[in-house]
């Protein structure tokens, strides 16, 4: 019997005539309906603040304000630039707009003034269920939450960057916080206060952050898996 | 020539088959080999066993297209001959895009063989992958099986559906823990 590394290409090697040609040919790309269908919709020139249990972790810029700052990073992907304030319990995000001349020129990337577009998980993680869903297309954010039989949990958001300010929990000594290369693009920043884990990243005018009680490395492959990344490209 | 013609003349046992396949399709299999061999004169080796091949397999089979019959039997030839390369430890140096394929494709590897080594045969395994395929959304399958089948690089995918080499990294990741899903719970695997 085979049995090496080739055994799985072997195997491929027998599918359906159809597939193979279908393959063979030059890829005709399908109308990029999403790209089409966004339209202008009116400026949103406020902050949108909204909570739940979970997400506790997600308060607004305004009650940390008062609190010393211990260290600044900016983060760039996108074209937004993130703004990050480390605090001693906090860590605090919002973006920071390009020069005048560059916003105007920006047709894609910036939000605030297109329609919505929920970045949305593809399958659910195995043995997880979904217990949460809510897309606010009005007021440009998008959540997700999963959880599994063990009570572990996964949460997701999609915000607009240039619309919302988020702070993740963070704890110096039992966390970390640390920036970690997702693709060879795309770099975020990986966060915990010792029990919740938060990687975070921004990416085409979005702020995207995955929170969970599972190690980086899980999360890392949640995003993987979830084809977030591929989506808006 | 139309397919059907050339296939009406192997069933003849006519030998121009062999002269038309050569003019119609030896650049598409000679292309399939390279990716695997990276090596023209293995890879015209291959093509030319490819003729051979499927003058003796014409008849008694018919196939329904031409293109993936000759691709096919081209792909099994430049493997089992890297095959070999691999077993005597001579793969060419510059065979990287092939070495990362076959790390890619590890875990899946050791499914296909732990299902087979106790209950499944190859057949089921096919159609499981068959019906897996079809599942796939249009621009996923085409990326897995141009990866996998056809042995792109990542530069050449991420050209073709006009994505970054992270994006499709991330593509076929994503694909491949579907497959691996989908195996583990056919009980293909423990």
């Amino acid at each position: 019997m085979k049995n090496d590394q080739f055994l799985f290409l072997d195997i491929l090697g027998q599918i359906d005539d159809t597939f193979i040609e279908a393959s063979s040919q030059p890829w005709k790309e399908e109308k990029a309906a999403i790209g089409e269908s966004r339209s202008r919709t009116p400026h949103r020139g406020f902050l949108h603040i909204r909570c739940r249990w979970h997400i506790a972790a997600v308060v607004i810029l305004l009650a940390a304000m008062s609190m010393a700052v211990l260290a600044n990073d900016d983060i760039r992907e996108g074209l937004l630039q993130l703004h990050l304030q480390f605090f001693s319990d906090n860590v605090t995000i919002n973006s920071v707009q390009e020069d005048a001349s560059q916003q105007n020129d920006s047709q894609e990337g910036e939000t605030s003034d297109e329609e919505f577009r929920a970045y949305k998980w593809e399958e659910v993680p195995e043995g997880y269920q979904v217990v949460y869903e809510e897309e606010n297309a009005e007021f440009g954010y998008y959540v997700i939450d999963f959880e599994n039989d063990d009570g572990s949990f996964i949460h997701y958001m999609q915000n607009d960057a240039s619309l919302f300010t988020t702070s993740i929990t963070f704890d110096e000594e039992k966390g970390y916080k640390r920036r970690i290369k997702l693709t060879d693009e795309l770099e975020a920043y990986s966060i915990s206060d010792g029990r919740r884990n938060t990687i975070f990243y921004e990416k085409d005018g979005f702020l995207f952050e995955f929170m969970s009680d599972q190690p980086e490395e899980t999360i890392t492959e949640f995003i993987f898996m979830s084809g977030i990344l591929e989506q808006g490209d | 020539m139309k397919d059907a013609q050339i296939i009406e003349l192997f069933w003849q046992r006519d030998e121009t088959a062999l002269t038309e396949v050569e003019n119609k399709y030896a650049n598409y299999c000679f292309a399939i080999a390279w990716k695997i061999l990276m090596s023209r004169e293995d890879s015209e080796e291959c093509v030319n066993d490819t003729w051979l091949a499927a003058w003796n397999t014409i008849p008694p089979k018919r196939p329904s297209i031409l293109s993936s019959f000759l691709g096919r039997i081209t792909r099994n030839l430049a493997i089992s001959n890297l095959r070999k390369k691999y077993a005597a430890k001579r793969p060419d140096m510059h065979m990287t895009n092939m070495d990362n394929i076959l790390r890619e494709v590890e875990v899946l590897n050791q499914q296909a063989a732990h299902s087979l080594e106790h209950t499944e045969s190859e057949e089921e395994l096919v159609r499981l992958l068959n019906g897996f395929l079809e599942t796939l959304k249009e621009r996923d399958r085409d990326i897995f099986l141009r990866r996998y089948w056809h042995m792109d690089s990542m530069a050449e995918l991420a050209e073709r559906h006009n994505l970054s080499e992270s994006a499709v990294k991330a593509n076929l990741f994503r694909t491949r823990k579907k497959l691996e899903k989908i195996m583990r719970k056919e009980k293909y695997l423990k």
